[in-house]
């Protein structure tokens, strides 16, 4: 009976061994056990027990059934809406860009194809011109322009200069992509016009610099084939009106060609007229 | 909430067997318990069977009173059916289930002894391990009936009534129960040596006691 050797010796004695058996037999003599009632009191209550059981499995069958069908239904409603939503936020994007880039839309042929390569080019155009060692300095120097010496090869040079600069910033301006850098072109070029019309006693080097402007206005007013403009008028007006104001205050004073070139014939005769007047007087 | 004890793969498949083969009677009482967590009455039923008697004596020797023992009997059952969803079977069965009955009749006895100390103290003195108290009981002379086996048998009851509890417990635990004086020492929470020493005093104890009640050694 005992199996206590192994784990620390408990071995029964010889009394002990007779004792043992003694109870064992008087125990299966005696069948002492419980009642019919009890064991089958017992048995109702496993059997009850079992009932409840699976009760309860089934309960959490059903609520774990419902759970996973009420996410399946949350995860479809979900997809159902996925397209519709995002063939909305497509049209609301290309909306969006079609508003912003109207004009490159409605009017794309404002792009001449070859233009695009103008915009590699250099805004000035320096030509191979043999220069004396004297003009490029006075060029690099940055003086006056009444303090440069006037020679053929400056003029050329110079003149060489002015048609490249117009021409590229002409082309540029013909490309400019959105109207808003045109406007802003625009009102920078009026504002300098109304300034220059507001000043009473210009300075030569601001007549110079609107001489300049007159010039390439001109120039490309006649890539564009186009009638002389009013603001164009305008500032050879002005531009004579302070040359003659300018000559009257210095009798030594010639006019340069680059003045001469960007008025009409009319008011070159008439400052030529004013100055012969002038050397007659003194 | 409750969660139903999912066999494994070896527990389903000898499972399976017993379904098929209708032998209950060979399987271990893990696999029985198992079985019924899964919903087979029939291995409960044999199960029961197997444990009703000893369990029931055990009851009946610690407590006199039979009404009493049966219902605490039934309360042990009881426990069993409803933990069986929570089995886990660490240790034996037989262990388990006699755990659960010795700590039953500890709760029973507390409560006992909050209305009578006098009887508690007379009964739970775990540290005398002192020889019963051989009362004079009157010992008939007739030699046929001292012979008779009801009356060693009587003599017996008599005497394992007298033991001291501890005794009586270790005593049970391995008659009843079969149990090894290890799992013996794990049922009452001592160890291997002091369950040991309460065995030998038991029989020790119940041999004189025979002596006396029998007027002669009979073992």
């Amino acid at each position: 009976m005992s199996n206590d050797n192994k784990n620390g010796s408990f071995d029964l004695l010889a009394h002990e061994k007779k004792l043992s058996e003694l109870y064992q037999n008087n125990k299966k003599r005696q069948g002492e056990a419980p009642s019919a009632q009890l064991d089958s009191d017992i048995m109702a209550m496993a059997k009850r027990q079992l009932s409840e059981n699976s009760q309860l499995l089934d309960k959490e069958q059903t609520l774990n059934l419902e759970a996973s069908a009420n996410t399946n239904k949350k995860s479809n409603t979900k997809k159902s809406w996925q397209w519709p939503f995002s063939l909305v936020a497509s049209v609301g994007i290309l909306g969006l860009l079609f508003i912003t880039q109207r004009d490159y839309f409605i009017h794309p042929t404002n792009i001449v194809a070859g233009d695009a390569g103008i915009l590699n080019e250099p805004v000035s155009l320096v030509p191979d011109i043999s220069q004396s060692a004297e003009e490029k300095k006075a060029i690099t120097s940055g003086s006056s322009f009444d303090a440069m010496p006037m020679t053929a090869s400056t003029h050329k040079a110079e003149v060489l200069l002015n048609e490249e600069s117009a021409l590229v910033a002409s082309k540029r301006m013909s490309i400019s992509k959105t109207p808003k850098v045109l406007n802003e072109q625009m009102l920078d070029r009026s504002q300098l016009e109304v300034n220059s019309a507001k000043i009473s006693a210009m300075s030569l080097p601001d007549m110079s610099k609107l001489a300049e402007l007159l010039r390439q206005q001109l120039s490309k007013q006649n890539m564009s084939e186009l009638g002389s403009s009013a603001s164009s008028i305008k500032m050879q007006q002005s531009l004579f009106e302070h040359l003659a104001q300018y000559q009257k205050s210095h009798k030594d004073f010639k006019i340069p060609e680059k003045y001469l070139n960007v008025l009409t014939e009319e008011q070159v005769e008439q400052l030529q007229s004013m100055a012969s007047k002038a050397d007659s007087n003194n | 909430m409750k969660q139903p004890l999912v066999p494994n793969a070896n527990n389903a498949e000898s499972v399976q067997n017993i379904t098929d083969s209708g032998d209950y009677q060979q399987q271990t009482d893990t696999i029985l318990m198992q079985q019924y967590a899964s919903g087979d009455l029939r291995a409960f039923e044999t199960l029961y069977n197997r444990h009703k008697g000893g369990l029931y004596r055990y009851f009946m020797r610690h407590i006199p009173e039979s009404s009493l023992a049966e219902d605490l009997y039934q309360e042990i059952w009881n426990k069993v059916i409803v933990q069986a969803n929570h089995y886990k079977p660490e240790a034996k069965f037989t262990t388990w289930l006699y755990t659960l009955a010795h700590n039953k009749l500890v709760d029973h006895v507390r409560h006992l002894s909050v209305v009578n100390k006098v009887v508690v103290r007379s009964h739970y003195d775990e540290e005398s391990e002192s020889p019963i108290e051989l009362n004079p009981q009157p010992i008939h002379n007739d030699p046929e009936s001292e012979l008779s086996s009801a009356r060693v048998a009587a003599s017996l009851q008599l005497c394992i009534a007298q033991l001291p509890q501890a005794q009586k417990d270790s005593f049970l635990l391995k008659e009843e129960a079969g149990l090894s004086v290890k799992e013996i020492a794990m049922v009452l929470n001592t160890s291997f040596e002091a369950s040991k020493s309460r065995l030998r005093y038991a029989y020790e104890n119940l041999r004189q006691c025979l002596q006396v009640k029998t007027g002669r050694a009979i073992l």
